[in-house]
């Protein structure tokens, strides 16, 4: 008989199922949450989950215009990325400098999905998810002023630092402000989401469907679960630090975001760069703290 | 010798899947199981996706699929 034991690939590959399951609920939840402000009955909670099995079900057409084995490794790729920063993050407690690598090879995925399938609509979405790269500025300010702060950056030692010496929310506010709107601008709906505006249609996803898409989608509730981890793991270490708790908190984070996602709009996407720009300029007051 | 779609598809499948299981079953250490697992979830997730998509959903369909293609007017 095969147990789970801690670090085997049994267990990691259970957690990465409930972490894939839980994080589509969040994104279930999420969604009805915008569905309610806006006076909607919305879909069902589990319905992200029901539309990715759903994918994984339809068939898979490739435009003539793609090419084609960058139309599906480039997919898988992103997948891979976002089960690495899973592994390295909430399963091992490792280095946070792997997931900010996870994070940026991401971008550069959404650059390519883009790419490949030759859509105007799609290289559109590619040419937005570069120039949102740049608005990714929170993701250096954040790691470096906790690092100056804990002097390490493997995430286990963050947790005991927090432990320790409470919560890194109290020290780097602005940081975690600033860590908040890039959480927030990867969550589906969200005011800096120019990659999938839907004034390009659905940006880089327009031309994926069938199982191409269901593994897509895989890869995005990962990389929602993995960002929500880092941020309350980061900042609010010292008091959610069992997975219960951390789960609780995690449904109340994303009852947050959904209310921001239902009341605002989209904005322009230089605008949507600048307004992020100013979060991680801000967090660099706290540099004051340090 | 030309491989069938379907039979490529499900041959991957399970060389995809396979490394999983022998990890499983031989408890691989803790570098060779996140390698494992970062290189394969997605494959094999791909690959049975389509072995999924490409089995009949009801007897009306299986019907469907054995009837001639339509090749145009």
């Amino acid at each position: 008989m095969i147990y789970p034991t801690a670090g085997s690939m049994l267990y990691m590959l259970l957690e990465l199922i409930t972490a894939f399951l839980f994080g589509g609920l969040l994104l279930g939840l999420h969604r009805k949450i915008i569905a309610r402000i806006q006076g909607r009955p919305g879909p069902p909670i589990v319905q992200h989950l029901i539309h990715t099995f759903k994918f994984y079900i339809k068939e898979l057409t490739i435009p003539e215009t793609s090419s084609m084995p960058l139309y599906v490794a480039i997919v898988l790729a992103l997948s891979a990325v976002w089960v690495l920063a899973f592994l390295v993050g909430p399963v091992l407690l490792g280095p946070f400098s792997i997931i900010i690598m996870c994070y940026a090879v991401h971008k550069v995925s959404e650059h390519g999905i883009g790419l490949a399938s030759g859509s105007p609509y799609t290289k559109m979405g590619s040419t937005r998810a570069v120039l949102s790269a740049t608005a990714e500025m929170p993701l250096i300010v954040a790691p470096a002023l906790v690092f100056f702060k804990t002097h390490t950056l493997v995430l286990s030692d963050i947790i005991n630092y927090q432990i320790l010496h409470g919560s890194l929310f109290m020290d780097l506010p602005l940081a975690a402000i600033a860590t908040f709107i890039l959480l927030l601008s990867k969550t589906p709906f969200n005011p800096f989401g120019i990659v999938w505006g839907k004034d390009i249609v659905s940006g880089y996803k327009t031309e994926h469907f069938g199982v191409i898409r269901g593994v897509m989608m895989f890869g995005e509730i990962l990389g929602f679960f993995v960002l929500l981890w880092c941020f309350l793991t980061i900042f609010f270490g010292g008091i959610f630090n069992t997975p219960l708790t951390i789960m609780l908190t995690m449904i109340g984070v994303t009852i947050i975001l959904g209310f921001i996602c239902a009341l605002t709009p989209m904005i322009a996407p230089y605008h949507s760069v600048m307004i992020q720009w100013i979060f991680a300029l801000l967090a660099l007051i706290n540099v004051l703290f340090i | 010798m030309k491989i069938q779609k379907q039979t490529k598809n499900r041959i991957l499948a399970v060389l995809t899947t396979l490394p999983i299981l022998i990890g499983i079953i031989l408890n691989t250490p803790l570098v060779i199981s996140v390698a494992i697992l970062t290189f394969f979830v997605p494959p094999s997730t791909y690959y049975l996706g389509l072995v999924l998509m490409a089995l009949p959903k009801s007897k009306k369909e299986e019907d469907e699929r054995e009837k001639i293609t339509f090749t145009g007017y």
